[in-house]
């Protein structure tokens, strides 16, 4: 079998920006697949897709982009990469109409038959200009344009928060189209994980400008579980499988990093599965009780 | 590159109504006062000056310089593109084209020209039909002097685009270099000044007037070649300045 090719490749990257840090992060995205990444907001994650699309300049470590190194020089990689920002970034005096005619100047590959059915298919007026749009219509005419020139990629910056469950699942429902195609890669940033835990193949976790956690979603999800118990019951549990604890007036709740050892050693305690919320809360407060520590 | 010179279009696009406005306006005031040095009120108020060295002639050729300056500064508002591009956020969607920054700082300059070639067409528009009405006002002429304006133009602009990617707000890049140039002109001036203010003599200011003058019309290489030299190394300091930040201007 044909080992599958990384689409994007970040190599120990360090961006300093003296108050906050990127600290040496290491990951990769394949082809095909979709990348959760998660992280509260200040994270890191916008710093980390700046870098990826050369917004701005890294400190050290190298980043790869359809295996070219991102550096200033290889500008025409992005003609295969749509790109949805957690703000419109269009002039809102534009019409769709106007857009298009900027982007067929913008992208060699676009095609503006699939722009106007995408607008049609989002419900989007071509002739209003975008300034009237609400919210959800902005990302969505994002969403269309991103779409519209043959991407390889979509990177996505936070494209549904502030918007209503409703529009969320509207634009999932488009992000599973858009990845049917076996080439298709998605990189989607969010804090909402409930969305990512609907979508992702594979989840990177950042919190504090550093990797927490990644890999695939469901051997995360099936590594990790809540192992409620009573307080006292805490310190029978091997410090190795704990993440990070809550104590609440019922008892104690305990992320555990391996879940079918935690079944067998401790019968008596309840294992439920956790979600990634769950996991991204419980990750957090060990970074923070760690820092509180040192 | 060509998007974003479209994309530009559409922001100036937006103040079409008020260009437009100006534009007609300054052609009609330039012809007007044209007229009235030649033959109206204006020659007449000055009648009997001309023994005690007023010149008419000087006064109406400055005076349409001004008016030529207006098409070209007002199609030239490259200010407010940067104005637009960051209320929109749109430095990071133009970022995340395919063009590289030296591409993405080519497109503003080349907007500019283009928005200046707009400006020149009417001011040629505007000196045919000034020598048509009036002899103070040689077509011949007015081409150079339109070559100079047209010349500082480039520079104003190329500072201003400069200075916006050198990460000056778009309203102080727009001053500075005025402000720079007043400055300049009082400095070198100083002894001249000095003498009009305290011995009402403008023997001296007069002189320069008619040496400018004369060197808009008849020597627009100059500012040619200085037009030349400032934009391209406006260029290469934008292009540095945007690749420090990533083309983020």
């Amino acid at each position: 079998m044909a080992e599958t090719k990384n689409v994007i490749e970040f190599k120990n990257v360090v961006k300093d920006y003296g108050d906050f840090r990127l600290d040496g992060i290491s990951f990769s995205v394949k082809q095909g697949s979709v990348c959760g990444f998660i992280g509260q907001n200040g994270a890191g994650k916008t710093t980390a897709i700046s870098l990826l699309l050369d917004l701005i300049k890294r400190n050290s470590g190298e980043i790869y982009l359809f295996g070219e190194p991102v550096d200033g020089r290889h500008s025409q990689l992005r003609e295969d990469v749509g790109v949805v920002f957690d703000e419109m970034g269009f002039h809102e005096f534009l019409t769709p109409k106007q857009i298009n005619v900027i982007m067929k100047n913008v992208y060699k590959n676009w095609d503006e038959e699939v722009f106007f059915n995408n607008l049609k298919k989002f419900s989007l007026p071509s002739n209003k200009s975008c300034g009237a749009f609400s919210r959800g219509m902005r990302m969505k005419l994002q969403i269309a344009a991103a779409l519209s020139h043959n991407a390889k990629l979509l990177v996505m910056d936070e494209p549904t928060s502030g918007l209503d469950p409703i529009v969320r699942n509207e634009i999932m429902q488009i992000f599973r189209e858009f990845e049917e195609a076996e080439d298709h890669t998605i990189l989607l940033s969010s804090h909402i994980t409930g969305d990512l835990e609907r979508i992702a193949d594979e989840v990177v976790f950042i919190d504090g400008g550093r990797i927490v956690l990644a890999g695939n979603k469901d051997e995360i999800l099936e590594k990790h579980a809540l192992l409620k118990c009573p307080n006292d019951y805490v310190s029978s549990i091997s410090e190795s499988v704990i993440v990070s604890m809550q104590e609440g007036a019922f008892g104690t709740e305990v992320l555990v990093n391996d879940a079918e050892t935690c079944k067998k050693l401790y019968p008596d305690a309840v294992i439920e599965p956790s979600t990634l919320e769950e996991i991204m809360i419980f990750y957090v407060n060990k970074s923070r009780q760690q820092l509180k520590n040192a | 590159m060509k998007g974003l010179i479209v994309k530009d279009f559409y922001c100036l696009k937006k103040q079409l109504t008020a260009y437009t406005f100006v534009i007609i306006g300054v052609v009609a005031v330039a012809i007007m006062f044209v007229l009235s040095g030649r033959y109206g009120n204006l020659r007449i108020s000055v009648s009997g000056m001309e023994e005690a060295g007023f010149d008419i002639a000087a006064v109406v050729k400055i005076a349409v310089m001004f008016f030529m300056i207006l098409p070209l500064v007002s199609t030239g508002d490259i200010s407010n593109l940067f104005v637009y591009d960051k209320n929109a956020s749109f430095y990071k969607v133009g970022a995340s084209f395919p063009f590289s920054v030296k591409k993405r700082v080519l497109s503003k300059f080349l907007t500019v020209l283009m928005f200046l070639a707009a400006g020149i067409v009417i001011d040629i528009l505007m000196s045919a039909v000034m020598s048509a009405v009036s002899d103070i006002i040689l077509f011949s002429k007015s081409i150079g002097t339109l070559a100079s304006i047209t010349a500082c133009m480039v520079i104003f602009t190329s500072l201003i685009i400069m200075l916006n990617y050198a990460g000056i707000s778009p309203s102080y890049s727009t001053a500075l270099p005025i402000v720079a140039a007043a400055v300049l002109f009082f400095i070198v001036k100083i002894k001249d000044i000095k003498k009009a203010i305290t011995n009402d003599d403008f023997a001296s200011f007069s002189a320069f007037f008619h040496n400018l003058i004369n060197a808009f019309e008849n020597k627009p290489y100059y500012f040619i070649i200085a037009a030349a030299g400032v934009a391209a190394v406006c260029y290469f300091l934008s292009v540095f300045f945007a690749d420090k930040k990533r083309g983020v201007a």
